[in-house]
């Protein structure tokens, strides 16, 4: 009886115990995935839950096979491995797993920080719990948190320098800037490769005034890559800011570095600032014009000039590197146009328009040249087409008031200068309100906002632009032409006067012309090579 | 101790004596049948069990579920009860699969108390099964409960968080609801969950559309479309928003010049949006490049409706030539023909689709409208009485059968059936009726309200005008009449063969107004008609035999894809072609592929040039002897073995395939364009 009852009991044990070794497929599969071939591993590992549903670490492994390409799959695996696994590390790394499903894949944040939470509570002490919930926290905003995670992360892994980069993005958003500095520094410490912690420390430099500091990390970060990012701090607030020691360290980075980027930064530099014989005389030291960038901002660059020949040689060039990009059709639309060669102006946005039935901006620029030449049917055509693209867009009604009201339909104009002004307050107030109000005879209203957004960058070329087509559009010409005589002496793009509707009015004026004259500036025919 | 251990061995082979029991020959053939959705299969293994084994709950399970899917509802339920009582107590997952097909077959039977009971004692055995919750919540939704029907969907999800269905629902739900905010914030989180689910994207462009986004809801149904869905809202779109619709289906079209579904796509908007002559180039487009009868018809049905009858009936003839099983067209023809004055044509035609579609009540109903039409009085109501005996709710046939009986002098049996009218269509929309039944009844003020309301749902309806030319005709008002006929022309109704034999008009038709009328607005139609140089398409039929080798059961082809030597597997059960990443990466960096080529949303080509699995490619042309099949669709799978996998399904559509095994031929009939 006993002997009969210990062999029943061995029996039934060794069944339990041949359950818990690992199996061949389980096995099979885990080294596909880790040797990175996911379609094998996800058949040893599906063939595994036919034979053993209830292998739970199947289940994980499958979910890390299926992240990206199947989320919802994903989802369910890690389901039913957390509800199968057993002991707390297993549990924690499956929270992990479904947390990083959440914020990576599926952008629920609140999701994923729930899963760290529950994750954390078991008690692993891993780093990457911590490090993932406090990125959740600095995405949701909630920096105090983010900070207090990220700080524990790196007190579990003071080498991670990717908790010490998120840490000093969370004291950037809270202005902390002496810590973010002090973090991104250690960041680019442990890895000095990654671009993201220069862009931050600069920002940081900028934020203290420090411009000199947040320039070399503008640089180096543009060193590493390539970044709008970057490009844009140096062409916003370093430019604004701190102009002088821009332009040295800029040169500085040309002399160091012989390829074109830095030239071609440089160039992009001086033009955003009106220096646009200094930008061509650096753009055409470029060697190598892959895109038709430099071929383009040479062409912007001339166009600026008023000298039309060359920025359409250049244009051309452009295009010939790359006829599919339509920003380059629209530069030579605009020249045309510029020239007064309004049917080629037409022609090419014709053809802008075919390539891109959606781009509402082609259509509303082909209405105001179809305007300038009298034909207001099309153009309110092209206005309304514009319109059904773009319904948010203020400038779009302001035009097809325009073009309404030299109709003589008075009614349809207002409804539609009223919903220009409708539309520029949702975003911030710009000149398009003020002509609207103009348009409306509401002139007071219109030189109050004339004026007010004029403060905001006072005795400004972009400050006198606005004042010379505001008073364009209220007739007052002299006015406009003092504004414009200013604004062309800070050396603002002439061409603007030759393209921008608003002057049409002037064209004829002797002395518009002889202001267009006198800052035009024409040059042989150029090479790039 | 003996009988200890027996009772333990005996315990421990419970599990795999169910599972081996159930697993007979006959029942493992049923299951895969019904998985395969050939029901008529799957009872016949269930009931060979049956014969053997009468008390297998298995069986009786099996049967029900195939009787179900064939809508035989009494034998369904008949044999699921018989499998709840046979069915052993400790399969519960049987079991409550039983109580759930039972209460698909009350809820089918309109029994839904019992229905829902059952889904209740389903999901009390298996709580854990989301499939049950997802069965009542469907139903929950159908009788509008959507409170209960969410509860469902939650219970889903918290069982299963990547469960897609029990999101959709919700987002259904909500869309139901008109909370269109809920409903695209969860189809947002499906779009994630699942981006290649076609149905979260249409069903958030529905609900864009109940907020007037049009912008978001046209983007939306192009990726739905992109990724194979057909069910999109369309009409809506071209109805409240065309020209965006339309300029963006455009772009879509300048993105994938080799995916037709754009082109085809744009005609059907204008189509819906009764632009007739803007639909015919895209149209025309699709057929130039896929012939295919369906376009062709789309063809004829434009120029039908735009009043070009010859041209209409050219494509016509083309799209029945190209497909002569495509009986759709037969109808569209018929209706031409009665437009070109041959009625008794449009009934020959009308008794040669019927012969193929004898359930159709539609079918009947156009048939007696014909014969009406003809003075075939007595064949007019047979055809009536059919259609009504099929559709019980169409008031249009109660109404054409009563002026039937009007006629025939049967005033009792025609008053019922405008009284039938009223009762089925009580409320003004555009094509309604109900203002003749009125009339009919005496009842002439409400007539006129009832039109009046009609005319006011959609005032540039050209044809609604002509319903009130008719009403006020027949009330002998002819001032009234005439001036509403000529509305109805200026609005370009130019229907004039039916004018010329519609009884409704004889009070006015000897007017001279009338007769001015139709003169002026025909010989303004006569203009307007487009000028295009069509030329009838004729055809030959050709017959080309392509040698093939075996490997295994499977043909082996010899072919050439985009030009690039290859051969395909002809697989007689494939219903879609795919093909194997190795080789679509071997094409595509190669450039036999483009990256136009790739059809849809999504990154399916990675950094070293390998395209995925899951991706749909375009394949331009693919050549075998003289046959050419050109833009076919096919998904890329990981199955190396097979380079390339065309089903039946694809090569049909080049025409009759016969395959000879003892001479290794496969011969393909098909209709050729004579040059």
């Amino acid at each position: 009886m006993r002997t009969t009852f210990i062999l029943c009991l061995a029996l039934l044990l060794s069944v339990v115990t041949r359950a818990q070794e690992v199996s061949y497929n389980f096995a099979r599969g885990s080294e596909a995935y880790d040797e990175g071939n996911i379609d094998e591993a996800l058949y040893y590992l599906n063939k595994e839950i036919e034979e053993n549903p209830a292998n739970g670490d199947a289940h994980y492994v499958i979910a890390m096979c299926l992240i990206r390409n199947d989320n919802a799959k994903a989802l369910t695996s890690v389901n039913k491995a957390i509800k199968l696994l057993t002991s707390d590390e297993d549990l924690a790394m499956a929270y992990t797993l479904r947390g990083d499903i959440y914020m990576f894949e599926l952008h629920e944040l609140e999701r994923a920080i729930d899963d760290f939470t529950k994750a954390i509570a078991f008690g692993s002490g891993l780093n990457e719990e911590f490090l993932h919930r406090g990125f959740a926290y600095l995405c949701i905003g909630q920096f105090d948190l983010a900070v207090k995670d990220l700080q524990q992360s790196i007190k579990l892994d003071p080498d991670n320098h990717d908790a010490h980069y998120f840490l000093a993005e969370a004291f950037s958003k809270q202005e902390r800037w002496a810590e973010a500095i002090e973090q991104c520094d250690n960041s680019i410490k442990l890895n000095s490769q990654v671009h993201q912690p220069y862009i931050t420390r600069a920002k940081a430099h900028i934020a203290l005034k420090d411009y000199d500091k947040a320039i070399d990390d503008v640089i180096s970060s543009l060193v590493k890559r390539k970044t709008n990012e970057a490009m844009d701090l140096i062409r916003g607030p370093l430019a604004k800011n701190a102009y002088a020691q821009t332009e040295a360290k800029l040169k500085a980075y040309v002399e160091q570095d012989n390829s074109d980027f830095p030239r071609f930064l440089i160039a992009l530099f001086y033009h955003d600032n009106n220096k646009y014989e200094t930008a061509i005389s650096y753009a055409k030291d470029c060697v190598i014009d892959a895109d038709g960038g430099i071929a383009l901002l040479l062409s912007y660059c001339y166009k600026s000039l008023g000298d039309y020949d060359n920025a359409l040689y250049y244009c051309n060039r452009a295009i010939d590197i790359d006829p599919t990009n339509y920003t380059f059709l629209f530069q030579k639309a605009e020249l045309f146009n510029a020239q007064g060669k309004y049917q080629d102006a037409i022609a090419t946005y014709d053809a802008c328009v075919s390539h891109d039935p959606v781009n509402g901006e082609a259509y509303y620029l082909r209405g105001i040249v179809k305007m300038t030449c009298g034909d207001l049917d099309g153009a309110v055509e092209d206005f309304t087409m514009a319109i059904t693209l773009n319904p948010d867009e203020a400038r779009f009604y302001l035009r097809r008031g325009q073009a309404n009201a030299k109709k003589g339909n008075s009614q349809s104009a207002e409804a539609d200068y009223k919903k220009a002004i409708e539309m520029d307050a949702t975003t911030q107030n710009t000149w398009v309100s003020c002509i609207a109000f103009l348009s409306l005879g509401q002139k007071e209203k219109a030189m109050e906002l004339v004026d007010a957004i004029y403060a905001e960058d006072p005795g400004s070329s972009n400050g006198y632009f606005l004042m010379s087509r505001f008073y364009a559009q209220a007739g007052e010409y002299d006015k406009s032409l003092e504004f414009m005589d200013k604004c062309l002496a800070k050396g603002y793009d002439v061409s603007a006067y030759s393209v921008f509707f608003d002057f049409n009015p002037m064209r004829e004026n002797p002395q518009f012309k002889g202001l267009i004259k006198k800052y035009t500036k024409k040059y042989p025919v150029g090479k790039l090579d | 101790m003996r009988t200890i251990i027996i009772t333990l061995m005996l315990l421990c082979s419970t599990a795999l004596w169910a599972q081996k029991s159930e697993m007979t020959y006959n029942i493992s053939r049923a299951i895969e049948a019904i998985q395969n959705n050939d029901y008529d299969q799957g009872e016949k293994f269930a009931r060979k069990e049956l014969d053997e084994n009468p008390e297998n709950g298995y069986a009786l399970y099996w049967l029900a579920v195939a009787l179900n899917n064939k809508m035989e509802y009494g034998q369904a339920l008949s044999n699921v009860s018989k499998a709840l009582k046979r069915l052993p107590s400790k399969e519960k997952s049987y079991t409550a699969c039983a109580y759930a097909t039972r209460a698909e077959i009350y809820c089918a039977l309109k029994d839904t108390a019992r229905g829902m009971a059952d889904y209740a004692k389903a999901i009390k055995m298996t709580p854990e099964d989301a499939r049950l919750y997802d069965g009542r919540a469907e139903k929950y939704y159908n009788q509008g409960k959507y409170d209960l029907a969410d509860a469902d969907y939650k219970k889903m999800i918290e069982i299963d968080e990547g469960n897609v269905t029990g999101y959709m629902g919700m987002g259904r739900n909500a869309k139901a609801q008109k909370r269109w905010d809920d409903a695209i914030k969860i189809f947002d989180f499906v779009t994630k969950l699942a981006p290649r689910f076609s149905y979260a994207y249409s069903f958030r462009a529905e609900s864009y559309i109940g907020k007037k986004n049009y912008s978001k809801a046209i983007d939306d149904v192009i990726t739905a479309v992109s990724l194979g869905d057909n069910q999109v809202p369309v009409q809506e779109l071209a109805d409240s928003a065309l020209t965006l619709t339309v300029v963006k289906l455009k772009a879509q079209k300048n993105k994938e010049p080799n995916n037709i579904i754009w082109t085809y796509l744009i005609g059907d908007v204008y189509q819906r949006a009764e632009k007739y002559a803007e639909a015919i180039p895209f149209y025309k487009e699709c057929l130039a490049k896929e012939r295919n009868a369906i376009c062709a018809k789309y063809v004829a049905l434009c120029y039908n409706q735009l009043g070009d009858n010859e041209k209409a009936l050219l494509y016509c003839d083309q799209a029945i030539e190209l497909d002569s099983t495509y009986y759709d067209a037969l109808t569209t023809k018929a209706a031409i023909l009665y437009d070109l004055g041959e009625t008794n044509a449009s009934i020959a035609i009308m008794d040669k689709f019927i012969s193929h579609n004898t359930s159709y009540y539609w079918a009947y109903r156009v048939r007696g409208w014909y014969k009406s039409l003809a003075n075939n009085v007595d064949g007019a109501i047979e055809d009536f009485s059919t259609a009504i005996s099929l559709n019980s709710e169409d008031a249009g046939c109660y109404l054409r059968r009563a002026c039937m009986y009007d006629r025939k002098g049967d005033r009792a049996a025609a008053e019922s059936d405008y009284k039938k009218v009223i009762e089925l269509d009580p409320e003004p929309s555009v094509g309604s009726g109900t203002h003749y039944a009125y009339r009919a009844l005496g009842q002439e003020e409400k007539a006129i309200e009832f039109m009046d309301k009609v005319i006011a749902l959609d005032p540039d309806r050209a044809g609604t005008y002509y319903d009130a030319a008719c009403l006020y005709s027949l009330m002998g008002k002819q001032d009234k009449a005439l001036d509403f006929l000529e509305t109805s022309l200026e609005k370009g109704y130019c229907e004039f063969a039916h004018i010329g034999n519609d009884s409704d008009m004889a009070p006015i038709r000897d007017t001279p107004r009338f007769k001015e009328l139709i003169q002026k607005y025909k010989a303004i139609h006569q203009q307007k008609i487009t000028d295009d140089d069509d030329k009838s398409v004729a055809y030959d039929e050709v017959t080309e035999e392509v040698s093939f080798t075996k490997d295994g059961t499977m043909c082996k082809v010899k072919c050439s894809i985009n030009g690039l030597p290859l051969h395909f597997i002809f697989d007689t059960g494939a219903s879609v072609v795919s093909i194997s990443s190795v080789e679509a990466s071997f094409m595509f960096k190669n450039d036999y592929l483009s990256k136009s080529d790739i059809v849809g949303t999504g990154q399916f080509i990675n950094a070293n040039g390998e395209i995925s699995e899951g991706a749909i490619i375009n394949l331009r042309e693919v050549k075998f002897g003289e046959c050419v099949l050109e833009n076919v669709k096919a998904s890329v799978v990981r199955n190396q073995s097979a380079p390339l996998l065309l089903g039946q399904s694809v090569l049909s559509k080049l025409g009759k395939i016969q395959i000879d095994n003892e001479k290794n031929i496969l011969s393909i009939t098909y209709k050729k364009a004579k040059e």
